[in-house]
């Protein structure tokens, strides 16, 4: 099918508009975290925001939102144009080259990075947790400039090899449940800073908010992550007669499979809760990383044709 | 020795050493693996359970309440009320203090 240069020529336009957008999110909720009042009560004062708690009420009148709140606030409706923006960026690929638009690096770290930061939207509704913006942010936007710089891939139809409907399940399962996995790596990383002293970076939310989160976005991407190991295993078997090969891709997903339930074990043991499983789903994230950059780019084996 | 040329069907091509290499024919062959796994079905079927098992595992809370009346030896009734969460849910505290009020106002009516 030829490819339809007029519209590539939009999703690159989109996506280079998606990372501006990202950038100056990145800003205004940096400049939020920088300006915002540390919470005056101790414990958990972030739990009760937004509800009148007695003793906490800022000078400001009601009504009024302060000014780090209002450019927090921007901040999150940028970051909701720059998705919006990196899904339209998406759609367009997939439209010119006339397929699912996961089929080489730079698709699939497309694809993860807007999981990931729709994870993030997600969360900011639930949790009050709007200034971690940039924490977040950051990661997914090097992520994005190394994929649209460096691994850039012009629009094209996959290698034969490929076409299948399992590349439209299988890499689109493990690349979203990739990019969800990459917050709990983040959220981890800040609780460690924060875990145990109240008084340390009283900018951040409580340790227990994050440990929360962690949880809660590690128990929904690791079902999910479950499902898209046993599509490859099931495309595997199509293709090349065998479930699975300890390939290489195969051996560190199987690895971080095992790190990611290790975190849900800990979790639940007296002992390793709290830092220890912290510590694991940060393993899990640095091994998440290894998996997408050196297995993708170092290592030859049956899935790095799907790199550059 | 390298050397690089495209050669069509009976070219030759002499290398510096001396060495020529000639194009004689093409043999055309083909590899077939077939393969034949009968337990694929059974594969498929657990490996939906697998999925399904660990989505309720993960999202089912499992918490535990104990509550014990002893009768007193003045006539009262002495009620003590535990509670151990399984998993991993945060916010039992505040649940198991609901219950706990919940099961203490039964015993009032």
């Amino acid at each position: 099918m030829p490819v339809n240069e007029t519209l590539a020529t939009y999703s690159d336009w989109l996506y280079r508009s998606a990372l501006g957008v990202y950038l100056f999110a990145i800003l205004f909720y940096a400049v939020e975290q920088a300006f915002a009042h540390a919470p005056r009560r101790k414990t958990e004062a972030f739990v009760g925001a937004g509800a009148p708690v007695p003793g906490i009420l800022t000078d400001e009148p009601k009504s009024e939102l302060s000014r780090s709140e209002r450019i927090g606030r921007m901040g999150a409706a940028l970051t909701v144009l720059g998705a919006l923006l990196h899904l339209g960026s998406l759609v367009m690929r997939g439209l010119s080259a006339g397929r699912a638009p996961w089929g080489n690096m730079y698709e699939y770290m497309s694809l993860l990075c807007l999981a990931a930061v729709v994870t993030w939207i997600v969360l900011m509704a639930k949790f009050p947790i709007r200034r971690l913006g940039a924490f977040v942010l950051t990661p997914i936007l090097i992520l994005l400039f190394l994929g649209g710089t460096v691994l850039y891939a012009e629009s094209a139809p996959v290698q034969p090899a490929l076409r299948s409907y399992w590349l439209v399940i299988h890499v689109s399962v493990i690349s979203i449940s990739s990019g969800v996995l990459l917050i709990p790596g983040v959220t981890s990383i800040l609780y460690l800073l924060k875990d145990g002293k109240a008084d340390r970076f009283p900018k951040l939310p409580s340790a227990d908010v994050l440990d929360r989160m962690s949880y809660r976005t590690t128990v929904l991407a690791f079902p999910l992550f479950t499902a898209g190991i046993i599509c490859g295993a099931i495309w595997a078997e199509a293709a090349w007669g065998r479930f699975w090969g300890w390939d290489p891709k195969e051996t560190v997903a199987f690895v971080s499979w095992v790190v990611y339930a290790a975190y849900l074990h800990a979790r639940a043991t007296a002992g390793w809760r709290g830092r220890g499983a912290a510590w694991i789903n940060v393993v899990g994230f640095a091994l998440n990383v290894f998996n997408l950059f050196f297995i993708n780019l170092v290592t030859s084996g049956l899935h790095s044709y799907a790199g550059l | 020795m390298v050397a690089r040329k495209n050669l069509a069907l009976g070219e030759e091509i002499a290398l510096d050493d001396g060495t020529k290499v000639r194009f004689d024919s093409v043999n055309d062959w083909v590899s077939l693996q077939v393969s034949h796994d009968p337990t694929q079905g059974y594969v498929l079927v657990f490996a939906i359970l697998i999925i399904l098992g660990l989505g309720v595992s993960l999202t089912v809370k499992r918490r535990r309440v104990w509550v014990r009346a002893t009768p007193q030896d003045d006539g009262r009734t002495l009620v003590e009320v535990g509670g151990l969460a399984r998993t991993d849910q945060a916010g039992y505290g505040e649940e198991f203090t609901r219950l706990a009020r919940a099961v203490l106002n039964e015993e009032k009516s």
